[in-house]
Order: C-alpha cells, then sequence, then structure tokens
C-alpha cells in the first residue's frame, strides 16, 4: 500500500534536536518535506535542515518560533505558506525544558500555581496555538494529520512529576475533544504517549537505578530510544491510519500494560 | 420462455421470424449481452394492431381497482428478494449501466414500494375527484355525467440508464386502460422488459396489451409507424430528442415531453448548527451521489445561508467529507474519456482560479475523478454540474437571492431540496415556488418523489384521458321522450 | 532565478540541435527546465503542490504533472510578465477575450528553432525554398495568432520571394488562389499550399461547384492544420487527404497535416511525406512528434499510460515550451502506434447518461434560443 507520505508538508515542532529531530528525519526518508521548527537553536537547526535536504532529496526549512506566543506561531504559519502552500501533517512535540530527576522533583505540596502554569503553557497552550492556526489550513483541502506528544506518565504516574504529567493530561484530553470535532472535515487527531526516551536532553540525568527499575517492569527489557517513536508517528501521519482518530499509542515497550 | 437476456417483451407471432441484434455491457469487469430487435415496419405495425385489439378486448373492460390488484401484485412479486427475475435485475442491472449495485439493489426497493396499492390508488385520488370515473359514467356535482378515457394506444419513448424509472410511465399507462408500446432506451433496456414478464405471470391477457422494443432513436421509418398509430406519445430526453420526436408525433396525436431537467438544493443558516450542520451534509452529499447525480432530480448546486454557526465554505468542507464517505459506501461508475476530462477540465478552472482568489475553493477525491465539490464565493451564471459527483456550494446572504441565482435555468427547473426548520418553511416554499421548482423535498430525499407528485409539474393521469361529459339536459330532457312517460 | 533563463534556453537550444534519439537526455532536459518552470511561474508551482511535486522528486520526465490546456485560460501560467514578452499567442474561437488562452513568450528563440528545425525535417526535405501559398490571414493582421507567426516564419525561412498569401481580414481570395494555381501549372514550377483546415474545405467545394482540377507540378505539396471542426462541415480525415490530392493531382504523400496548439512551441506533422522521402514504408495518417516533444496516451482517469492500440487523452512533453510549461494535457483523444500515434479528435461535452440537463446541451439550447 502507498503510505503517501511522499511530498507531504509536515511541521514538527521543537525539532531541531531530541526526539522531535529523529521525527523529522524520519518523516524525510520518507520523501515528505519537513519544517524544523526551534526557538533557540538556529545554527542546529540550520545545519540539520541542511543534512535533511542534502540526504533525503526533500526540501526542509528552519523557521524560529516560540509556540507559547500566539503572533510567532501565526508568523511561521505564514511562512510554510509562503514556502509550501500547505500543511498536511503537525506533530506537536515542543515544550517547556524539564528535568525529569526524581530526587529534585518538587513534592504535591511543594508545588506552586504558577509551576503548573509553567507546563500548561509549554504544552497545552503550545498545542493549542499550531493547531488553531494548523486548522482553517487543513480544513480547506479536506485533509489533515495531527499528531500530538503525550506521555506514559499521564496513565502511570510512577513517578509524580506533577505539573508535567498534569499538563500531558491536559494535550491527551484536548486531543480527544479535537478529534470529535474535525472528524467531519478528514482531520484526524492522535496522541503518541512515550515512556522514557534515553538520551535525550530533558533524560539526560536520571538515574541509572531508575532506568534499571524501569526496565525490570517493562516486558521488551529495555527503555526507549529516539528511533523508537518515530515508528508510530509515521503510522498516524500514513494512509495506514485513514480511520483511525483520537487514538493513542504508548510506546514504553508494554511498561504501561493497558 | 424467452431467454432473460432477450431484452424485449412482443407477441409470439411476431417475434418468430424477427431478426435481432445485440446490445453488449461492459462495467465492474463484467460483461452482459442483450438480445434486442431490430424490426420491421410491417411487423411493428402489426404489433401494435394486436396489442391494441387486445386493449380492447380485455383491459378496457377491466376496472382500475383490478388493474391495481395486478400492479401490487407485481410490485409484492418484486419486494421478495428470492424473486427470480428481480435477482436477475439486480445481477445485470450494475453491469448494463456501471452504477454500483448496492445503489441498484436499494433504490429497486425503495422505488417499488412506492407503486404498492394504497400508493397507487393515491396516484389516482389525487388526479381524480371519483376515481370510479376511469370505470363508467358518474354524476357531475354540477349535473350530467361524466367518463374519464385513456388513449387506445400510449408510446411510450423512454431514455437514460436509470434503471426503473420507465416503470412510473408504464404503470400510468396501464392506470387509464391503454395499450403500451414501450421503446427502451439503449443504455438500459432491459427492466421494463422484465417488468412485463412479471405482468404475464399474474395476468397474461394483461401482459397481452403491453409490448416493449428497441429500435436507435431517430430511426425515422419505425418512429413514425409507432407515432401514427399512438393516440398518446410520452418521451424522455434531452432536448435534440424532444426536437426531434415532437416533429415526428402527428397534430392529432397528443405528446407529452419529459425534457432533462435541473435541480439544487437549499440550506438555511438554522441547519448549520451543531450536528444538524454534519447532517445536512450528509443529505447533500447523498442527493448529489445517487445514481452519480445523472437524475434530473440530482442537484447540481447547493445554495448555503450565510450566519449559521458552520460558514457555507465550512459547509463545502463537511459536504466534501461526506462524499468521499459515500464514495466509499457505493462507489460511482466508471467513466468514459469525454466524462473525466469534462471533470478534469471543470477542475482545473477552479484551481487554478483558487490559486488568484480566495473566493474559489476546490475540494477533490485525490486520485482519480470521483467527486468534486467546489466552493464559490460569488456565482458568476448558474453552475451546472458536468454531473458524476461534481458539485457547487454558493453562498447567499438572503434566500431570497436564489430566485435570481437560478434565473438563467428557471425554464428547467425540476426539484429543490430544502434544509430548513419549521420557522422559515413558509417563506421559503414560497420563495422556491417562485423560481420556477415544481418539486420541493427535504434535503437527502430529492432522488425518491412520492407517489402522486406532479412529474415536470403536471398531472399524471389526467393528463393523459379526455373526458366524455354526458349534460344534464339529457337526463333532465329524457324524461319528457319517455314511452311510459306519466 | 530569473538569471536562469539563458542558461535553459541554451540547454533546450543544444538538445533540439544535437540531442536526437536519446531518451535519457530527454528525462535529464526535462528535469531541468522543470525545475526552471517551478521556481518562477507561480501558478504552476501552486499546482504541483497540490500534486506533492517537487523537483527533488521528479525522477524522469513522467513525473511532471501536466496541465489541461484549458488551465491557459484561467491563469498566467509563465515564467515571465506579459510586460516582457516578445510574443503573447491567444487561443482562438471564444468570444470573450479574458477566457482566451494565453501562452506567453519571453523570446521566440527556441519556438522559432523547433519550429524551422521541424518543418524542414517534415514537410520540406528535398529542398530549401518553395512558392508558398498561405491560406490564412498574415502576422501583421493577427499578431496574437501562433499560426499565423509559424506561416509567417514559413514564408521567411523556406519560401521564395513570390510567396503569397490568399486569405486576409477581408476574406479569402479564391480567384487569386486559382490563378496562382494555374500559373504554377504553367510554368511548371511547384508549389506548397498551406494554411488552415476550413479554408481548404471552402475551396473544395468551391472548386468541385465549378468543377475545377488543378495539375500541380511534381515537387509540390500542402498542409493543412486546425481540423474542420465549428468552422465549415466536418469531413472526415481520410476523405479530405483523398479529395485534396485529387483537386490538386498530388501523390497522397504530398498532403501533409500538422497538429499544433498555441499552448505548445512545438508542432507534430504526419509522417506521409518523409516516409517517402526517406523511402521508408508508409502509415497513413501517423503522426510523430520531434524528438524534443515526447507525446503519451494517458487514461485520464489514473493519468497512466494507456497501453498500444487503446484510446486515451493525448499529453504533450514539449521542451521548447520553456516559458510556460513543458507538460500538456490536451483534450484530443489519440492511440499510440510504435513510435507516433493517431489523432481521434476532441474529447468533450459528454451527453448525460440519465436525465439531468448537460452543459453542452444547455449552452447551445440558449445558443439556439439567440438565432
Amino acid at each position: 500500500m502507498d503510505t503517501l507520505l511522499e511530498g507531504r508538508v509536515v511541521l514538527v515542532t521543537g525539532s531541531s534536536r531530541g526526539i522531535g529531530a529523529a521525527i523529522a528525519e524520519s518523516f524525510a526518508k520518507q520523501g515528505a518535506h519537513i519544517i524544523i521548527n526551534y526557538v533557540k537553536s538556529e545554527q542546529k537547526a540550520t545545519t540539520f535542515a541542511n543534512y535533511l535536504m542534502e540526504t533525503y532529496q526533500i526540501d526542509a526549512i528552519p523557521i524560529q518560533a516560540d509556540i507559547t506566543n500566539e503572533d510567532s506561531v501565526k508568523r511561521m504559519m505564514d511562512a510554510i505558506i509562503e514556502e509550501f502552500d500547505t500543511i498536511d501533517v503537525v506533530v506537536n512535540n515542543a515544550l517547556y525544558g524539564y528535568t525529569f530527576d526524581p530526587d529534585e522533583r518538587k513534592k504535591a505540596w511543594e508545588l506552586s500555581w504558577g509551576d503548573y502554569q509553567h507546563q500548561l503553557d509549554g504544552s497545552l497552550k503550545g498545542t493549542y496555538h499550531v493547531c488553531k492556526h494548523a486548522i482553517p489550513i487543513m480544513k480547506r483541502k479536506g485533509f489533515g494529520r495531527i499528531i500530538n506528544m503525550v506521555s506514559n506518565l499521564v496513565y502511570r504516574p510512577v513517578i509524580a512529576y506533577h505539573d508535567y504529567n498534569t499538563a500531558k493530561g491536559a494535550v491527551l484530553s484536548y486531543s480527544h475533544n479535537l478529534a470529535a470535532d474535525l472528524g467531519p472535515f478528514g482531520i484526524t487527531v492522535n496522541c503518541i504517549a512515550p515512556g522514557l526516551v534515553y538520551p535525550t536532553d530533558a533524560s539526560r540525568r536520571t538515574k541509572e537505578e531508575i532506568k534499571d527499575a524501569i526496565i525490570r517492569e517493562t516486558p521488551l527489557r529495555r527503555i526507549a530510544k529516539p528511533e523508537d517513536i518515530t515508528g508510530s508517528v509515521l503510522f498516524f501521519a500514513s494512509n495506514w491510519s485513514n480511520f483511525i482518530t483520537g487514538q493513542t499509542i504508548i510506546i514504553d515497550g508494554g511498561f504501561t500494560n493497558k | 420462455m424467452d431467454s432473460l437476456y432477450a431484452a424485449f417483451f412482443l407477441p409470439e407471432e411476431i417475434t418468430k421470424g424477427m431478426e435481432c441484434k445485440t446490445l453488449l455491457f461492459e462495467n465492474h469487469a463484467k460483461q452482459v449481452e442483450l438480445k434486442v430487435p431490430d424490426m420491421t415496419k410491417a411487423e411493428l405495425s402489426s404489433t401494435m394492431l394486436m396489442i391494441k385489439g387486445n386493449r380492447q378486448k380485455y383491459l378496457s373492460k377491466l376496472h382500475t381497482n383490478e388493474i391495481v390488484s395486478v400492479i401490487d401484485e407485481a410490485v409484492q412479486k418484486w419486494l421478495n428478494p428470492s424473486y427470480e427475475l428481480r435477482q436477475f435485475a439486480e445481477e445485470t442491472l450494475p453491469v448494463i449501466t456501471g452504477y454500483d449495485d448496492e445503489m441498484v439493489r436499494l433504490f429497486l426497493s425503495r422505488y417499488l414500494r412506492s407503486f404498492r396499492k394504497e400508493k397507487l390508488q393515491r396516484i389516482i385520488d389525487e388526479d381524480f375527484a371519483n376515481p370510479l370515473v376511469l370505470d363508467e359514467f358518474r354524476p357531475r356535482k354540477a349535473g350530467g355525467l361524466t367518463r374519464a378515457y385513456g388513449p387506445d394506444l400510449i408510446t411510450h419513448i423512454f431514455s437514460g440508464n436509470v434503471p426503473a424509472l420507465p416503470l412510473w410511465s408504464l404503470v400510468s399507462g396501464l392506470l387509464v386502460k391503454s395499450a403500451t408500446l414501450g421503446k427502451v432506451s439503449s443504455s438500459e433496456p432491459l427492466f421494463p422488459t422484465l417488468f412485463a414478464k412479471t405482468i404475464a405471470e399474474i395476468d397474461p391477457d394483461l401482459a397481452k396489451t403491453m409490448a416493449i422494443t428497441w429500435w436507435r432513436g431517430g430511426n425515422d421509418e419505425l418512429e413514425q409507424t409507432a407515432f401514427n398509430q399512438s393516440q398518446t406519445v410520452i418521451a424522455y430526453g434531452g432536448e435534440s430528442t424532444m426536437k426531434n420526436i415532437s416533429e415526428k408525433v402527428p397534430s392529432h396525436v397528443r405528446f407529452v415531453e419529459h425534457g432533462h431537467k435541473v435541480s439544487f438544493g437549499v440550506i438555511t443558516k438554522e441547519c448549520l448548527t451543531g450536528s444538524l450542520a454534519w447532517q445536512s451534509a450528509q443529505r447533500a452529499a447523498k442527493d448529489a451521489s445517487w445514481f452519480d447525480q445523472q437524475g434530473c432530480l440530482s442537484p447540481h448546486v447547493f445554495y448555503v445561508e450565510k450566519g449559521g454557526k458552520y460558514s457555507p465554505r465550512d459547509f463545502a468542507r463537511m459536504l466534501a467529507h461526506e462524499m468521499s464517505n459515500f464514495e466509499h459506501k457505493m462507489s460511482r461508475a466508471t467513466l468514459t474519456t469525454s466524462e473525466t476530462t469534462d471533470i478534469m477540465k471543470a477542475r482545473s478552472n477552479a484551481e487554478f482560479q483558487s490559486f488568484t482568489s480566495d473566493e474559489v475553493e476546490l475540494l477533490s477525491s485525490e486520485a482519480g475523478t470521483s467527486w468534486t465539490v467546489v466552493f464559490r464565493e460569488k456565482q458568476q451564471e448558474f453552475p451546472l454540474s458536468v454531473l458524476n459527483r461534481f458539485v457547487t456550494v454558493v453562498p447567499v446572504d438572503d434566500l431570497a437571492e436564489v430566485k435570481e441565482k437560478t434565473k438563467e435555468v428557471r425554464r428547467v427547473i425540476q426539484t429543490v431540496g430544502i434544509a430548513c426548520p419549521p420557522q422559515r418553511f413558509q417563506t421559503l416554499i414560497q420563495q422556491l415556488g417562485d423560481c420556477g421548482a415544481n418539486r420541493i423535498s427535504f434535503l437527502g430525499e430529492m432522488s425518491l418523489p412520492e407517489p402522486g407528485w406532479h412529474h415536470d409539474g403536471r398531472f399524471n393521469l389526467a393528463d393523459l384521458v379526455y373526458w366524455c361529459d354526458v349534460e344534464s339536459s339529457v337526463e333532465n330532457t329524457m324524461d319528457m321522450f319517455d314511452p311510459y312517460r306519466d | 532565478m530569473q538569471n536562469d533563463y539563458p542558461a535553459i534556453k541554451h540547454l533546450v537550444k543544444e538538445f533540439i540541435l544535437n540531442h536526437k534519439n536519446q531518451n535519457d537526455s530527454f528525462s535529464e532536459v526535462a528535469k531541468q527546465l522543470f525545475s526552471f518552470q517551478y521556481q518562477n511561474n507561480q501558478a504552476y508551482r501552486k499546482f504541483c503542490r497540490k500534486r506533492r511535486i517537487s523537483p527533488n522528486n521528479v525522477h524522469t520526465f513522467t513525473d511532471i504533472p501536466p496541465v489541461p490546456i484549458n488551465a491557459f485560460k484561467e491563469a498566467t501560467l509563465a515564467c515571465s510578465t506579459a510586460e516582457d514578452a516578445e510574443a503573447i499567442f491567444m487561443t482562438s474561437g471564444t468570444t470573450n477575450p479574458e477566457k482566451k488562452g494565453k501562452n506567453i513568450h519571453q523570446d521566440l528563440e527556441v519556438y522559432d528553432l523547433s519550429m524551422e528545425t521541424y518543418f524542414k525535417d517534415c514537410m520540406l526535405p528535398d529542398l530549401d525554398r518553395i512558392k508558398l501559398i498561405i491560406l490564412f490571414p498574415s502576422k501583421a493582421e493577427m499578431p496574437n495568432s501562433s499560426l499565423a507567426h509559424y506561416l509567417d516564419l514559413a514564408k521567411k525561412q523556406f519560401g521564395t520571394t513570390e510567396s503569397e498569401y490568399v486569405v486576409s481580414k477581408d476574406g479569402f481570395d479564391m480567384e487569386r488562389l486559382k490563378q496562382l494555381l494555374f500559373v504554377a501549372e504553367k510554368t511548371n514550377e511547384p508549389v506548397f499550399v498551406l494554411g488552415a483546415t476550413f479554408s481548404f474545405i471552402q475551396f473544395l467545394d468551391e472548386c468541385s461547384e465549378k468543377g475545377i482540377q488543378f495539375q500541380l507540378p511534381t515537387g509540390s505539396r500542402i498542409m493543412e492544420t486546425g481540423g474542420a471542426k465549428g468552422k465549415s462541415r466536418s469531413v472526415d480525415t481520410v476523405e479530405l487527404k483523398n479529395k485534396l490530392a485529387n483537386l490538386f493531382s498530388i501523390p497522397s504523400y504530398a498532403c501533409g497535416n500538422m497538429y499544433g496548439m498555441t499552448e505548445l512551441s512545438s508542432q507534430i506533422y504526419n509522417q506521409d511525406f518523409k516516409q517517402y522521402f526517406l523511402k521508408q514504408e508508409q502509415q497513413p495518417s501517423f503522426m510523430k512528434s520531434p524528438h524534443w516533444v515526447k507525446t503519451l496516451i494517458v487514461d485520464p482517469e489514473t493519468m497512466l499510460e494507456k497501453p498500444e492500440g487503446e484510446k486515451g487523452i493525448i499529453v504533450h512533453y514539449d521542451l521548447a515550451n520553456i516559458n510556460s510549461v513543458l507538460a500538456i494535457m490536451t483534450e484530443d483523444v489519440g492511440v499510440k502506434e510504435g513510435e507516433g500515434f493517431h489523432l481521434l479528435g476532441r474529447a468533450e461535452g459528454a451527453e448525460a447518461k440519465g436525465c439531468s440537463l448537460a452543459v453542452e446541451q444547455f449552452l447551445s439550447s440558449n445558443r439556439e434560443d439567440l438565432t
């Protein structure tokens, strides 16, 4: 079956590094055009875009945008339309940096509302901004794929990163609601919920003992690599998932067994 | 009995020596070969004489109720999925016409149901205040008596490939007790024959007043023979066919024409709220996709009122999604090169316009030409469709604009499908009646007219009969001439 | 990117002049030209984007998406503006000037090279110059007609000084044509009569009515183009060819037919004269494109090439069409045969299968209303 990813225009937010970059490269490998969105790492994003163009013979452009700022998102969308006329796939991957350190994490009674607000802004508000401006473009063509990154901690907070997990839970719920409204226009909305992914900037400080503990409870007996995530993202973007919306795939080697 | 593949129903005396031709149909990777008559003028002429004689002997003496019962029985047979002829029709009609099998199957059932006894009675009651006038002289309220007579013989010229549609005409002819000569169309020659065979199973004498045959449209010799020996000619077809036929119908023969028509849909803003918006889109998609938009009841354009919760543009997009869903359910027929080229052309017009203007939007099936929705903020001319599931959505500020927007096609408007709440109903139907529409249905029901509808705005049966009035003077004065008078 | 124009022009000219029969290099040049057009032709770029095609995923010329010719009526399909153009050729037919198809040529170097090369090859392989008698108005009278330009060029490059037009805005001077033909008979100097098909038909009718026939000297030839549609009574192409050969008393191989359109920059000819000249086996009414044009017969539903012998829509990939789009989807039906194809006519105005009014029918009945 033709998965029809070739020539699709794909926006991956926060894709100059980490999981975002792995996702972007996996799309490029399938012949899709990529928008590398970044906030600060311009050099990195540009080098990466050039690498993708040369390696995979596709178009890749780096665009700076802070997705928590609506004007900034709007400018990015205008730039994408200017260059590509359309957007087929959006992967909401960006979030505010979060340090996953079980020892240092704030306990329930230590959190301020500001901590929650910060994570909600990074995850939910950013996703909301990007979707808000992508929806009119997708409606116009009667096709669109929105893929939102959440976390397996939403289902089982092995470590209670309150603010982070709550914000991701909000994105999950937002996605379900979005799916209901966008279905009649041929747009699907799905989520990817990875477990601990190593190595990424965010997980670099995760202690060995934690990783070992997770591995012990993971049927597939290892921690996820960034490349493990990409297959499911491609699946949701491809024609193999034509009739799937409002769903989540958990990628944690079976740790969350539901 | 003749082979099922013989697409004609003629007296045995005629078929014995008659020449035949073969029509080949290919669709859905299957083939059907039908045998059609290649009649001589003499054969046609004697066929007509025979059925006219049989009509005189039998049909003219039947009571209308008896005819209704025979048709009802025939319809009951057809509604049974295991009936041999129905199974044969379900198998072959999709191959003959290219239409989706499921669509053909569903249509047969729905359509045939509208010919059940009570529906037939409704058709009669619609046209005759006292249906008994078809059987005998009945007193008039104004005094005197009157009776309605159908023509001796009606020639029906069928056209197009929408299956079973000729039934309407056939039944009307039977109900007014006329002999039937049916000329089937080259694109769907089978159904009328099958139905006549069913009548023969139930009432062989009645069937002997029917003849179903074929000739290539425009055959002067046969058409002149047929028309000269008819009292009424009912014809379906495009304008050139109509012109051609009307020139051949002698002035003393009544000519009832059903030319090609245009239909459209209207959606008020109240129907673009919440889940109603999706329902409206779904109904619109059904009307536009049914029989691949080939029916005169199929909409070419939807006028959508602005100001609802969903914009007309969003409606167009939801309609596009529903067109795609319908295609999944019942796929469109394979098209000829020129049909496909027409769609490609119309699409590329809209597409290149959309590149320079936001006022035009093209939504279409990604691969192939199976469906197309064009959104046009401003209508330049009435957006007649190239058909085969190609519709236009035009927004309007006020539904009163519809009249102006459909002015060009006024003389050929047939059905308007509406989606509206009760509060808007009265105003809307008046506006649409004013546009020249002759049938208004709810959206989603455009393709299935109710029994007794005024086809093309005319009476069905009343248009066929002539009347014999016995004036009150006879009643009043004859007593004076009574040998037993006081 | 506009600076690439001289480079791309050079590339195409090179290919026309030097690269016969090299399929790989056709795709190579086509890819580069596509890339140029994709960069510089905004409407075409959008068209390609919608189909998710960009220069990166074009591997062979058939990957290039063809534009339906009626798009030339709706959009400016050009790599340069109309102001900078040396020539703008427009389609005839419709009366609404806004709905005329336009092909904008930044300059005519490649157009002219294409015309001269293949015209010589197919219609005049044996001679350098010949007396042309042209059945079409001059370029001065019809500055936006590609055919007028074509014939003007033919006259300049291949016509003797006695060449002459017999059709003008005022009409068709049939008496002058007869005179010129009688002169040719007398002086025994071969002539080349060329122009619009409908004018040939008009002349045929005139001569058959008056019982005139000509005995043109050996080496004389004719070429008609445009078909008979709309302008006069329609005539079967084979029948027309026989009648014309008979009228002028020339062999049937000397009856040329040119197939061209405003939206292209190259022409395609029947191969009769060329095959006769090269002493090849005759394949009547067989059209063949020059090596810088690839002509495919496709199924319009799938856009896949039809097998030989099956009817389909004609698509041209014309490298000479450098300033607009190289890939064009026509509304003509054809059948592939060997290296060439047969032209079967236009595909349009399908009749409705049911009882819904067809556009074509509505238009024609409205036209009747007006008359």
